[in-house]
């Protein structure tokens, strides 16, 4: 028989607030943490808000070996100390080997203050900007090989760092876009699954809210500009919809084999039914318009849950606020889930703390836990225009009491990753 | 009963050439093309590296390159592009097939985190100081001026950061549309990534894995890295500086390739008339925190304990193996610990079977190197490479009496990463 496998803690660090009691609260009275950037002066930049983390996190200055400095590590490790501690895994003490820690990163938040001062140095401030020798940079650093910086710039380490947490004998970091978050769950779902470990630590973290970062999305033209109006700025299914928030956080899950859960009396918060994971093969930037690559994600999902789609009872969009996303979801809504497409009320968590790209479709994951806790629904805010085009119920603006037994959640990425996975209150 | 997926195709690409026969031609020759790197990075620890091509024009002669375009490729979008073209090609695997079969086909990259063009980040940071400040010698950001210094780059530029962009071109190229991800990071992650793919196939997700890894060990920030770590070979002779398990080895030459495997399960390779070459039979990971941020592992234990949990998973003795591939650094400290690993887990054994180290012919090529391995074990089961690089003066301990002739059947191939992460993967002959 298959193994069930069971959610025993989360822990997050999101734009609202570092616990997810206090982002879901938030997100219930349909509060955006979308604001103008504060972590530089986005000034003449065409996208000048975002979803940032405004609050310090307390976390160790060194896990194991490894110090913890950039903010995204910090995030990150804040969420998976909370996650542990939830899932009473503190003090325990078992074979390393029967656990993994799977982690969804990007690059590093270093970068222009990164290389700036050793090109000042050697440079001069009085030489046109244009004309400075690269050779002599890269000959100065072959001479200082005691640069500090390269291991803020590296997140490779992030995932060794979760499992020095987790006290895991497995580590995998892994990446797609934005269906990260998500396809970690899917991963860790498998291992467990398979029999290879008993508990997955399981997450995304990212800050890719600097000052590089949201200009370049913006070049990409996969942004909003729509700057005098912050918190109306991420409008996910609105007709006025025109671009994604970037925004930033970490969210992490503890995976874990129901029968290793119940053995340690351990908080069991949700039940992982299933998850699927498929690939559009059509463009680099754009997802498969007639949203066929979603459907066969969310329908993979609710196969491998062995779950009725009549029995969904709230999805939990990837809802971008893209034109393109939001239309191809919708399709794939509605062939997935025919009819009753237009009765489940579908809400997008990025309406108010944006894209964190990486941790998404985790931070989006702990969010259906706290519907399921709380029986409410938060709303997609900003919906103003109905688009003819998503016409499904996206409970507009306003928080829904709604009982929430088994839900799905969708995360699509860059590049045509798919993922969606289904979750239900833990029944025994 | 458990499905043990068979190769049927695979791709390599090193310095020694974009193609599986340069590969084996290279292995042969015990040598790599290693040679002094193109300005600015010949100014940067060892200043040599085994360098793949960069010929735009090889990505048209693969299959399924037809809707890719290699603007938009980062170097390991680029490698891999000819690892798995190569893989498809040497595999027979359709790239045009129906929807049916592409969603029964699943895509597993090892690679690592894409990163911008130093150039002109380098000049961009300079480009964009606060002059208030900068007379002083304090750099600050002046962020009036970041939207001019951003002219210096593309919007796709950005796009090229994305991590799954590799998977991604890979995926148009193969019309892989079943399950999918990337694994970054270590010199493991391209077998972490094989394991994914026998776990696919495992479970019945897929019928066909493509999966490899792609890495390059000779861009800027690699070698700046591994420079700042203190790993780079004190060498200055590109020929012989290679030199795992030898007593003067003096650290890591850089390289760069990608390999790729098609694995599918049996019933879909007899169906489609493909001649499997090999059995994947075991695989195993394992993590153990290192002894510093950016040490080397504590001890062998972890590795040791992947290799006896792969013969393990593929139900296999120590006894068994024939030909051992493993990680070889040529760095002392960590092949010393790898090879007690080996002697911990094959005894006297090792002894007795033969080792191929492969790191003399491609360099040390990050997320491929694992891949690579494997790739150089399928040329030894084949008989298609006989001959090959052995340590002049080895390190105490090390097997001497291999004889690289005799006929392979298993073979095991490490990923053993200087970071705690430890993989392998054992590979059968079909009888």
């Amino acid at each position: 028989m298959r193994k069930r496998v069971v959610i025993t803690g989360a822990g997050v660090a999101a734009p609202h607030a570092p616990s997810p009691e206090g982002l879901f609260e938030q997100l219930v009275k349909g509060i955006s943490a979308v604001d103008r950037i504060q972590n530089f002066d986005p000034i003449d930049h065409p996208t000048q808000v975002a979803a940032e983390v405004r609050y310090d996190v307390d976390v160790p200055a060194t896990i194991g070996p490894y110090p913890i400095t950039n903010r995204s590590m910090k995030l990150m490790v804040h969420s998976a100390l909370q996650a542990r501690n939830r899932a009473g895994l503190d003090d325990f003490e078992g074979d390393p080997r029967r656990r993994a820690a799977i982690l969804a990163t990007g690059i590093g938040s270093a970068s222009l203050e990164l290389f700036g001062p050793m090109a000042l140095e050697l440079f001069g401030d009085d030489v046109d900007g244009d004309k400075q020798d690269v050779a002599a940079y890269y000959r100065e650093l072959a001479q200082r090989p005691d640069v500090q910086g390269f291991d803020d710039y590296y997140l490779d380490l992030a995932a060794p760092v979760m499992a020095t947490i987790a006290g895991a004998a497995q580590a995998y970091n892994t990446a797609s876009a934005c269906a990260s978050g998500s396809h970690v769950i899917a991963e860790g779902l498998a291992l467990i699954r398979r029999g290879d470990v008993d508990v997955a630590y399981v997450g995304g973290a990212g800050t890719p809210t600097t000052r590089t970062m949201i200009p370049g999305f913006a070049m990409l033209k996969a942004l909003t500009r729509r700057n005098d109006d912050p918190k109306g700025a991420s409008r996910p299914f609105d007709a006025g919809r025109a671009g994604f928030v970037m925004g930033e956080g970490a969210a992490i899950l503890v995976l874990e084999e129901l029968q290793h859960a119940l053995d340690r009396g351990a908080p069991i918060i949700g039940e992982l039914l299933g998850a699927k994971v498929s690939t559009d093969a059509y463009r680099l930037t754009d997802p498969d318009p007639s949203g066929e690559g979603m459907a066969r994600a969310m329908r993979g999902a609710l196969e491998d849950a062995s779950v009725d789609p009549s029995e969904i009872d709230y999805i939990n969009a990837h809802g971008t606020s893209t034109g393109i996303n939001d239309a191809a979801e919708t399709k794939a809504i509605k062939m997935v889930h025919g009819e009753r497409a237009y009765d489940i009320p579908v809400s997008s968590s990025k309406s108010m703390f944006g894209h964190i790209i990486h941790a998404a479709g985790s931070t989006e994951a702990i969010v259906c836990l706290e519907s399921m806790r709380t029986g409410m629904v938060h709303p997609t805010i900003n919906q103003e225009t109905p688009d003819p085009a998503c016409d499904l119920d996206y409970v507009p603006n306003v928080a829904r009491e709604h009982p929430c037994r088994t839900v799905q959640s969708n995360s699509f990425g860059f590049g045509g990753q798919n993922v969606s996975i289904v979750l239900r209150q833990y029944e025994q | 009963m458990k499905t043990t997926p068979v190769v049927t195709g695979f791709g390599a690409c090193s310095s020694a050439g974009p193609s599986n026969d340069e590969f084996r031609a290279a292995l042969n020759a015990g040598g790599g093309t290693f040679e002094a790197l193109p300005e600015p990075l010949q100014l940067l620890p060892p200043s040599f590296g085994g360098v793949a091509t960069r010929a735009i024009k090889i990505i048209r002669t693969l299959p399924g390159t037809r809707p890719l375009r290699p603007s938009t490729m980062t170097r390991y979008s680029f490698l891999s592009t000819i690892g798995l073209g190569l893989a498809l090609a040497d595999g027979d695997v359709d790239v045009e097939p129906d929807d049916e079969a592409a969603i029964r086909r699943g895509l597993f990259l090892g690679s690592y985190v894409n990163l911008p063009d130093m150039n002109k980040y380098v000049g961009m940071s300079y480009l964009v100081r606060d002059r208030a400040h900068s007379a002083s010698g304090e750099y600050v950001v002046d962020d009036a001026k970041v939207m001019q210094g951003l002219k210096r780059f593309t919007g796709f530029e950005f796009l090229r950061l994305m991590n799954n962009m590799p998977l991604a071109h890979g995926s148009i190229q193969s019309r892989a549309k079943g399950p999918c991800n990337t694994f970054m990071g270590f010199c493991n992650a391209g077998l972490q990534a094989i394991g994914a793919g026998i776990r696919a196939l495992e479970d019945g997700s897929c019928d066909t894995a493509l999966c490899g890894g792609a890495g390059s060990a000779v861009i800027e920030h690699a070698l700046l890295f591994k420079n700042y770590r203190g790993l780079m070979s004190t060498s200055d002779d590109p020929a012989t500086a290679c030199r795992p398990f030898c007593t003067d080895a003096s650290g890591l030459v850089p390289g760069e390739g990608a390999a790729f495997l098609a694995l599918e399960t049996e019933e879909a390779a007899r169906k489609r008339g493909a001649t499997p070459r090999a059995r994947v039979t075991g695989y195993a990971t394992g993590y153990a925190t290192p002894a510093g941020p950016r040490g080397l592992p504590v001890d062998h234990t972890n590795m040791a304990g992947v290799l006896q949990a792969c013969l393990d998973d593929a139900g296999l003795q120590a006894t068994d193996i024939d030909l051992l591939v493993p990680t070889g650094y040529g760095l002392p400290a960590m092949d010393a610990l790898e090879l007690a690993a080996h002697r911990q887990a094959f005894g006297d054994h090792l002894d007795r079977m033969q080792v191929r180290c492969h790191t003399p012919v491609t360099g040390f090529t990050e997320a491929a190197h694992g891949s690579l391995g494997v790739a150089a074990a399928l040329c030894a089961m084949d008989g298609t490479v006989t001959d090959g690089w052995q340590p002049g003066a080895a390190i105490d301990g090390y097997p001497t009496a291999t004889d690289l002739s005799r006929p392979v059947r298993r073979a095991l191939v490490t990923g053993f990463s200087m970071e705690g992460n430890a993989s392998a993967v054992i590979l059968e002959g079909m009888e």
